[in-house]
């Protein structure tokens, strides 16, 4: 990338983030109302991406751990952009978190008044110590200094594996929803190791084009070998989730049937079959994971494979209320009721606003910009 | 101890939403929400009815705040803003609640409404109890039991204004109130007792 | 003023928390920072903005009547609650009562006086000053008056609309205050005159069901329409009686009766001769009671069908008046010869021929058997829809008694052949003793639930101010009247009181000038030249709006709030126009005088009320004596000729109908022809969120309710219509416009709507363009004349636009 179209590429991704701050203030002043959001789905894109982003995050910083407790030489050399990518999307899943919060003049309030058994407060707490442990990672490893990093990674894996769980502990420990699940904590580090280090091979791949990093085709083939295992522990948790909520074909079902054929389907079979079994056929051959397109067609397949599992995941739980009957559920946000005409749903519907995706593209955006500044400040210069 | 509860007589509900507009009144609650819903169970008209013509059959539901014993939504409450009173009453201090909905996403009853926006009342003015505290964007609000009415020994709105005299309100506690007697005498039972809440309101037929 | 008295009551609240801020203050800081505590009490105290409580009654157009406190804070109205009363019946409020609280302020208001400025129907409106409306009202109404007469104005009130001081305009002027109500009234036709009563609302009380073992609700699905009288119904369900609802539709209160009869529409009569024709014929009715209470062994011509009796003239005392009266004859078994069926000891013979002079006679119980025999099971199951072995075992149940029919007014009351209906009560009451004593009785139990009634007294009027006679009803007077060429309504009659719309519009047209006073802008609104704002009943200028009588209490209409918008109340509108006009000086000074003269009784169970006693006990006094809700039992002596039940109603003979007698629906029968075009039956009901159109503009309902129609989900698939369709529902006399609901309570070959809303809200088409106007002559000979066939009307629905 020349100077000019990286000037280019800069602004463009400013632009983005600036519409997206726009669009963020407008929030402000108009309340979550401005969201698709409702009192029947009370979360939405901005949750989606906070899982998302999550997981993104843990993939590399296990990549780079790994390369350090289990001594994996050759991973070594792609340590330090794997720990710029899980240092921009952590920072990127907690934004997200606070875009959510309706009152975020008041979020102090988790600090001098916290709840200790509120996994959201755990998070807060596993985040921020995972965000340090990143930018040590950082710090150290752009100092060179070996002895630290390896004895931070034996902290930093664990931590990995611990953000990813408590992230699903929100979403699993209520027993409120479909998400309550022992599994759900197992499948949200098989989708952050599959999708993390499919992102970390992307910016590889990015970065051997763009001429900053020269990963390799025998370091890239080996990762994406990895990348398969992963897909395959994914698949087989999700298979082991499927099959439990499938079997008894009792209370498990309507949720499946939401999934399979419902409004969530396609995000579902999308994620099975473009999100795992395309990527892990193409990457099964040696042959294919040669080729930097093929591993690079896999990866994107398989990130936008985990963020449509996000999207099945969250939203599934929230379309069929435990207590079925009409009215409903009053809907609570103005601008959804005026659309509808209505106060009432029966089922849960949900529909991000053009404010959510540009505030969403906007973080995506400044993630990007983070990584690139980053990647020219940190990576060695060739 | 004292644990504050409604009890609700579902042959005596006749699904006319006095209660929600009672409690909607009373506690200022603005539009496009209700604290205090009445749903006709497993339609998806309201006063539609389950069946085949002509072998229906119809049941309204209401349904607000359960008042848990063992309440989901407090316990994910980052912030403690969801509490427990002394009377057993389950509480939000609107000035703790930071919006981040995972009580919401945590109660199994979608008893819980959030201010998306700023409240919009079509009558242009604030009204009901004016001890009620009002509530701006990105709070949570539910059902209160009337705080401010049961701290004073009054019934809750809904109890008052019901026309079919279906609630009936008191002390759990007190093995001799009206409650706890109707409770035992008709095997009354709670929503979704399957997901270890606990509720205190009970309902029976 | 001298006697002005005030209603405003100041709350002790703010007081209160004045009070309490300061003590616990005081009490934490042991006085030390009393500057500081009363700093506080008074941020404390402004805080809590000024409130105060006045008292007013709710609706009596759903005849519930509820007593209400309003809470005023900040001159806007913030709570309407139950006005507590000992007697916990009396102590209500439903979540209309609730809703008017945003109502009053909502969108649907009509604010100013308005003039039409377009062609009539356009809503084109101007806004003017009161005093340019009370011009051209005095100007219209005097010019109609100068060419035809005061006679050709017709001035009426709806329930709705007016705050309940007696309206005086009319008389002053000599205008017609409106005539025959046409609906609501129909089974009362065909039962008053069993009983020799009013045949409307029962002799009894709700609150006496318990004392039966069996009650029939027919077409009364009193917990939508009067809700709080639902206590009634659940608690005697509680002490063990039965409910058995009839009713096409799967309504409310079918639902929560123990039994259901989804009988056909239109029916209910044939239901009723089937049950009788099997009680007569498997021997389950009641001889003793007949023989002792009835006139049923009295004797008929046999030929004509007259009753034999010994006539003899009857002086009024008032009037002077003579009038012949029939004492019926019997056949005695001891003399084996005629007496009258009133003779002490009389041994009357039930049934049989007797030749007295070569005329033959036969009993009316004999009659009643031949007649009856037309009606056997297979038949009412053919015609009613109801398995035969369910009408057997309503009979048998009924029959075995103590059993109460309790009738609604919609229904079958809404078609062609209601009168009938009501006449079937009154006879298998009569047959099977369940008349008179406790837990028993028929007519309308649901809107009326005390025994009390007080007579409030009067604003005196000039000798001779009278409104002129009103030959015609409403529903007679848009088809036939030339005579009418003026009018002004208080509220939407013109939509409410006759059906057919394009015949109303039509004769809308035709006046030389018509006026609206009303709260909201109801359906009629755009078709008038003149439109007034009228207040609620939560708003007056003068401390009272009004006092009327109901549930055992005198009720007061105290100022809640100052007139909204430029609203005036109907007695200030009326006194305008009467002022514009250069009679006001015939009406009170104000609302406290006009009370004081309502208060002014002689009517010992209002002895010593006066307006400050009213005040001073909220707004409500119950009246002397009223204790026992229940009421005497009725008793087995009646206003009739005979002074015993009378179920043969001899003139009705030209009709057909002296013992009720089987007649199709007019239009909803199922064998007519016209239903291949209009399949459907087009029924209407209240509903809960309705009381007719009126609360169709308040938002609050809106979140609760939107009009609809409503097909069983086999009619909708037939015509191809999904939920949620704009839908077309047409006939040869018009159409409307609605969204359709599938709803598996309707009956398939039936459509069902809930009665009115604002026009507005249907894009500008109202339902009654389709509805049935066809009297039944029949009606015209009887106590409260013929009834419009609402729901004897058939319509069929396709998708708008289609």
């Amino acid at each position: 990338m020349n100077a000019t179209q990286t000037r280019i590429t800069y602004g463009v991704l400013g632009a983005i983030v600036l519409a997206g701050f726009g669009c963020w203030v407008y929030q402000q002043m108009g309340g979550l109302a401005v969201t698709g959001m409702n009192n029947a789905t009370s979360w939405g894109l901005y949750i989606t991406m906070f899982m998302f982003f999550v997981g993104l995050s843990a993939g590399g910083l296990i990549v780079a751990s790994s390369a350090h407790v289990f001594g994996i030489e050759s991973f070594k050399k792609v340590a330090l952009p794997a720990v710029i990518t899980s240092t921009v999307c952590i920072c990127c899943a907690g934004m997200f978190v606070l875009i959510d919060l309706g009152g975020i003049q008041r979020v102090w309030q988790m600090l001098v008044s916290p709840n200790v058994s509120s996994v959201l407060l755990w998070d807060m707490c596993v985040i921020t110590i995972y965000l340090v442990i990143n930018i040590l990672d950082l710090v150290w490893m752009k100092k060179g200094d070996e002895a630290k990093v390896r004895k931070l990674s034996y902290v930093a894996l664990p931590v990995a594996i611990l953000v990813h769980s408590v992230t699903a502990w929100i979403f699993g420990l209520q027993i409120a929803r479909e998400w309550y699940s022992a599994i759900m904590a197992p499948i949200f580090v098989a989708s952050a190791l599959d999708s993390g280090l499919a992102l970390m091979i992307v910016a590889l791949l990015a970065l051997e084009k763009a001429g900053k990093l020269e990963t390799g085709h025998e370091l890239i083939a080996k990762l994406a070998r990895l990348l398969a295992t992963f897909i395959c522990v994914d698949a087989f948790f999700i298979g082991c989730e499927v099959l439990t909520m499938a079997y008894p074909a009792a209370s498990g079902a309507e949720a499946l049937a939401i999934m399979t054929s419902g409004v969530t389907a396609p995000y579902f079979w999308f994620e099975i079959v473009g999100g795992l079994l395309v990527p892990f056929l193409v990457l099964a051959s040696a042959k294919r994971r040669n080729s930097y397109g093929l591993v690079g067609l896999s990866c994107v397949l398989v990130i936008l494979g985990v963020l449509c599992k996000r999207v099945w995941l969250l939203f599934t739980s929230f379309v069929e209320p435990n207590i079925f009957g009409a009215g409903g559920i009053t809907l609570g946000n103005a601008n959804v009721i005026a659309q509808q005409g209505s106060i009432w749903t029966t089922l849960g519907t949900y529909a991000p606003t053009a404010i959510e995706v540009m505030v969403v593209l906007a973080v995506v955006a400044l993630g990007v910009l983070a990584f690139m500044v980053m990647s020219s400040k940190l990576l060695p210069k060739k | 101890m004292t644990r504050l509860a409604i009890a609700i007589n579902k042959h005596r509900c006749i699904g006319c939403t006095t209660c929600s507009l009672a409690c909607k009144m009373q506690n200022n609650v603005p539009d496009g929400m209700l604290w205090n819903r009445v749903l006709t169970e497993n339609v998806d008209h309201y006063d539609d009815a389950e069946g085949v013509y002509p072998n229906l059959s119809r049941s309204y539901l209401p349904v607000a705040c359960q008042h848990c014993d063992n309440p989901a939504c407090q316990r994910v409450c980052p912030t403690g803003a969801t509490y427990t009173d002394d009377k057993g009453r389950v509480e939000i201090d609107y000035d703790k609640c930071i919006g981040c909905r995972m009580c919401m996403a945590a109660c199994p009853y979608n008893a819980r409404v959030f201010n998306w926006n700023e409240p919009v009342r079509s009558t242009g003015f604030n009204y009901g109890d004016a001890r009620v505290p009002a509530r701006g964007k990105g709070v949570m609000e539910k059902c209160t039991l009337c705080k401010e009415r049961t701290d004073e020994g009054l019934e809750p709105q809904c109890v008052v204004c019901c026309p079919g005299d279906a609630r009936i309100f008191g002390d759990l506690d007190d093995p001799e109130s009206e409650i706890s007697k109707a409770i035992r005498d008709h095997a009354a039972y709670v929503l979704l007792e399957d997901k270890g809440t606990r509720p205190k309101v009970h309902y029976f037929n | 003023m001298p006697n002005s008295i005030s209603t405003y009551q100041p709350l002790s609240r703010r007081s209160f928390l004045k009070a309490t801020a300061t003590c616990a203050l005081g009490a934490a800081t042991a006085g030390g920072v009393a500057t500081l505590g009363s700093s506080l009490a008074a941020t404390e105290a402004e805080a809590a903005a000024e409130e105060r409580v006045a008292y007013t009654y709710h609706n009596e157009h759903c005849l519930c009547n509820c007593m209400l406190k309003c809470t005023v804070r900040d001159g806007n109205l913030v709570m309407i609650e139950p006005r507590a009363n000992d007697d916990y019946r009396f102590q209500n409020i439903c979540m209309k009562g609730i809703s008017e609280l945003q109502n009053i302020y909502g969108e649907a208001r009509i604010q100013y006086p308005m003039k039409r400025t377009g062609e009539r129907g356009s809503g084109q409106f101007e806004r003017i000053s009161w005093d340019e409306a009370f011009a051209m009202i005095a100007e219209n109404l005097q010019r109609v008056i100068d060419k035809y007469g005061p006679e050709s104005l017709w001035i009426q009130y709806s329930t709705e609309a007016s705050q309940r001081f007696t309206p005086l305009l009319a008389s002053i002027l000599g205008a017609q205050a409106g005539g025959a109500n046409g609906y609501d009234l129909g089974q009362g036709n065909g039962q008053a005159q069993a009983f020799g009563w009013s045949g409307l609302f029962a002799l009894n009380t709700m609150w006496g069901w318990p004392e039966a073992k069996t009650v029939i609700l027919a077409n009364c699905n009193v917990l939508e329409t009067g809700m709080m009288w639902s206590r009634g119904m659940l608690e005697a369900q509680e002490a063990g009686t039965r409910f058995i609802c009839l009713d096409p539709r799967f309504s409310v209160t079918a639902s929560k009766a123990d039994q259901w009869v989804n009988l056909t529409a239109g029916t209910d009569p044939a239901l009723f001769l089937t049950m009788t024709n099997y009680i007569l014929e498997n021997g389950l009715y009641d001889e003793e009671h007949i023989l002792t209470h009835t006139a049923l062994p009295s004797l008929i011509n046999i030929q004509t069908g007259e009753i034999f009796g010994q006539v003899s003239e009857v002086v009024d005392e008032v009037t002077g008046a003579t009038s012949q009266t029939k004492m019926p004859y019997v056949w005695d078994a001891a003399t084996n010869g005629l007496r009258l069926v009133t003779d002490e000891g009389v041994a009357s013979v039930l049934e049989g021929t007797f030749t007295v002079d070569g005329v033959e006679y036969t009993t009316q119980f004999s009659r009643l058997r031949e007649e009856m025999a037309a009606y056997p099971l297979a038949w009412g199951e053919k015609v009613t829809g109801v398995p035969a072995d369910v009408i057997a075992q309503l009979a048998e149940e009924y029959a075995e008694g103590p059993s109460i029919i309790c009738n609604g007014v919609g229904g079958i009351d809404k078609f062609y052949n209601n009168d009938v209906a009501g006449h079937c009560y009154a006879l298998i009451a009569s047959i099977t003793g369940n008349y008179g004593k406790r837990g028993t009785g028929c007519g309308i139990y649901c809107y009326h639930v005390t025994p009390y009634e007080a007579h409030l007294g009067a604003w005196a009027l000039p000798e001779g101010m009278a409104p002129a006679p009103s030959p015609m009803g409403f529903y007679d007077v848009v088809h036939k009247s030339k005579d009418i060429h003026g009018a002004l309504f208080f509220g939407d009659i013109p939509t409410q009181k006759s059906a057919n719309w394009n015949v109303t519009l039509e004769w809308l047209d035709s006046l030389d000038f018509v006026a609206l006073a009303d709260i909201y802008k109801s359906s009629v609104m755009d078709f008038v030249d003149l439109v007034l704002p009228v207040c609620s009943k939560f708003e007056c200028s003068d401390e009272v709006g009004g006092i009327k009588c109901a549930n055992a209490h005198i009720l007061q209409n105290q100022k809640i709030l100052e007139p909204l918008f430029e609203a005036k109340s109907d007695f200030y509108v009326e006194k305008g126009i009467a002022e514009a006009m250069g009679v006001g000086q015939y009406y009170p000074a104000d609302g406290d005088e006009f009370a004081r003269a309502l208060l002014a009784t002689d009517d010992p169970q209002m002895a010593g009320f006066t307006l400050e006693k009213l005040t001073e006990a909220n707004g409500a006094l119950k009246l002397l004596g009223a204790e026992d809700m229940i009421g005497p039992e009725v008793g087995f002596v009646y206003g009739t000729p005979s002074t015993k039940q009378e179920p043969y109603y001899e003139n009705m003979l030209q009709f057909g109908q002296a013992f009720p007698a089987w007649e199709q629906p007019n239009e909803a029968y199922a064998e007519n022809p016209l239903r291949e075009k209009y399949p459907l039956t087009f029924l209407q009901a209240r509903t809960r969120f309705r009381v007719h159109s009126a609360y169709g503009g308040s938002s609050w309902i809106q979140e609760l309710y939107e009009p609809h129609i409503e097909l069983n989900p086999v009619d909708a698939e037939a015509r191809g219509l999904v939920d949620g369709d704009k839908v077309e529902v047409f006939n040869d006399r018009g159409s409307f416009l609605v969204t359709l609901r599938i709803n598996n309570s309707v009956k398939p070959d039936c459509a069902f709507m809930a009665e009115s809303t604002y026009r507005q809200y249907l894009d500008g088409t109202l339902m009654q363009s389709v509805c049935n106007d066809t009297l039944n002559e029949r009606g015209y000979a009887m106590m409260f004349g013929p009834m419009i066939p609402f729901n004897d009307t058939l319509v069929e629905i396709r998708k708008a636009g289609e």
